[in-house]
């Protein structure tokens, strides 16, 4: 685990979300994520894990609060604003997200070529991005022909290949069996150990408790806990019994 | 242009992954293409053939004088009809420019109009008439007293037939550009369902692209540029439809052509392909402009 930087890259500020009157999906949600730090967001199904990372990449808005990236509220940010804050963004969400019909090569070069590097650079970046994720020598094998781990390294591949500060990962191994979930968390371990900031929402007590790392847990539409290292003791899910949480 | 490469790679792969759709757009637009252009050479061969016989705003009349007539009776022609309002033009035509525009207009035949003597060839006068003041009985009327003059032997006119051409140009004219308009306003519509049909196959592509952080321009462009390259290969299958026919056309013509002059069809000008390739490419722009955007902002 990379030790967490002085500076904090994201700020969640007091951020409220209700898509129903009568029930908010969570509100006043308060936290920081330090430069270089490697955090679980975690909860019940439901409880707005993946909305509130919606909202980091602007997929998504919120009714109050505010989140800085870098010292910019990204929910003020203008539409025309939101490509460049997603470039330095890499998101990694649970069905993979990626273009079955294309190429290895072609799902991770994607990234690359939005930023308009020429050729030659995108070439080596894939190349080195495959290598890190175990698939080198797949780059023309269509992602459609892959298994469900393959496909997830090959978004970790996308989400990394052009250097973000922060990758958010919604779910990433809720689809993987427990091998292949293991690398891809290895994986994003990897990533963060060279100083990118890792956000990962995750209701897999086991990853937590396997993977010590600061958890915030959302539970009823607050922030619970935050805990730190092994200690998950302290999220307390409605209805779920300590020993459910754990390993 | 930064990302022109990637553009033109993507706009290609959706030609080739959805060629089926895109190939019977192209088709599709040919036809309509086809159609319009074809009534577009219809009109500009008839406007050639309107100018032949001194344009659409005059009547014309050729008045072929006496072989006895004095030098001077050409002269004294003109001086009488120069007076008259409905008289817009009179130029005397000599027998040398006589038989030079024979030669002009059937130059496979340049050698046997040359060998043919001068007396071949009379002078003769042109007349040319305004139809806003020179009505039809008008018309007849002032050709019926040249033709009475002493000193002519032969009044031309070109008579119900000029009046037909005159007439099926014009309503070419106006069906062209009615059917234009039409064919522009439906075509842009095949345009807009193909690349929105297009888009949506593509729609997991384009969520990718926007959630890695690609600007909607970068996500437009290869569907503008199908759009594009579509109409534009539809028009110049047109254009090639339109030459190839005009070119049959022609060698089935041959037994008319000294009626209606060496080239009674003729090909669309430059200024004419021109024309037809950029609102071809407007269409295309058009068409995917209003998919891409609406389907952006769902």
């Amino acid at each position: 685990m990379a030790a967490g930087g002085s500076q904090p890259i994201l700020e969640i500020r007091h951020v409220s979300k209700r898509y129903r009157a009568a029930k908010p999906l969570f509100r006043d949600v308060t936290f920081e994520v330090q430069s270089g730090e490697f955090v679980y967001v975690t909860g019940p199904s439901g409880s707005g894990k993946s909305t509130l990372l919606r909202m980091v990449y602007r997929d998504e808005t919120a009714d109050t609060g505010s989140i800085q990236f870098c010292g910019k509220d990204v929910l003020a940010l203008s539409s025309s604003a939101i490509p460049f804050l997603r470039r330095n963004v890499g998101v990694i969400l649970q069905d993979f997200k990626l273009i079955h019909e294309e190429s290895v090569y072609d799902n991770i070069a994607l990234a690359l070529e939005i930023l308009g590097l020429p050729q030659r650079e995108i070439y080596d970046r894939v190349r080195q991005a495959l290598d890190r994720v175990g698939l080198a020598g797949y780059e023309d094998v269509r992602a459609a022909d892959l298994s469900g781990g393959e496909q997830q390294r090959v978004a970790v591949a996308r989400a990394v290949v052009a250097r973000p500060s922060l990758v958010l990962a919604d779910e990433p191994t809720g689809n993987l069996d427990a091998g292949n979930a293991a690398m891809v968390v290895d994986l994003l371990e990897e990533v963060n150990a060279e100083g990118t900031t890792v956000l990962l929402a995750t209701h897999d007590n086991m990853l937590i408790a396997a993977r010590p790392h600061r958890t915030v847990a959302l539970v009823d539409g607050v922030v619970d806990e935050i805990t730190r290292g092994r200690a998950v003791e302290g999220v307390r899910y409605r209805g779920a019994s300590q020993e459910a949480l754990q390993p | 242009m930064m990302h022109l490469g990637y553009y033109l790679r993507r706009t290609l792969q959706g030609f080739r992954n959805e060629w089926t759709t895109n190939l019977a757009t192209v088709l599709t637009l040919s036809v309509a293409f086809v159609l319009v252009g074809a009534l577009a050479t219809v009109a500009v061969s008839l406007g050639s053939q309107v100018e032949r016989w001194g344009g659409a705003d005059q009547y014309q009349v050729t008045v072929y004088l006496k072989p006895d007539a004095p030098p001077a009776a050409a002269d004294q022609l003109r001086r009488a009809l120069d007076g008259m309002g409905e008289v817009r033009a009179v130029r005397f035509v000599p027998g040398t420019e006589a038989r030079q525009r024979l030669m002009e207009a059937f130059p496979e035949e340049s050698a046997a109009w040359n060998a043919l003597d001068a007396s071949f060839f009379p002078g003769y006068v042109e007349i040319g008439l305004d139809p806003a003041i020179a009505d039809e009985d008008h018309y007849r009327m002032l050709v019926g007293r040249i033709g009475k003059l002493d000193i002519v032997q032969e009044v031309e006119t070109h008579g119900d037939w000029y009046a037909s051409v005159l007439g099926i140009h014009r309503a070419a004219r106006v069906l062209a550009i009615a059917l234009g308009s039409l064919a522009i306003f439906a075509t842009v519509f095949v345009v807009a369902h193909t690349i929105r049909l297009n888009f949506y196959r593509r729609r997991r592509q384009v969520e990718v692209l926007r959630m890695c952080g690609a600007t909607p321009w970068f996500v437009r462009m290869p569907y503008l540029l199908e759009g594009l390259l579509g109409a534009l290969f539809a028009a110049l299958l047109a254009l090639g439809a339109i030459t190839l026919f005009v070119e049959a056309v022609r060698e089935r013509l041959v037994d008319v052509a000294p009626v209606l002059g060496a080239s009674p069809i003729e090909h669309l000008p430059p200024l004419a392909w021109l024309v037809f390739l950029a609102t071809a490419a407007l269409i295309g722009v058009s068409g995917s402009w209003m998919s891409v955007n609406k389907a952006l902002r769902s």
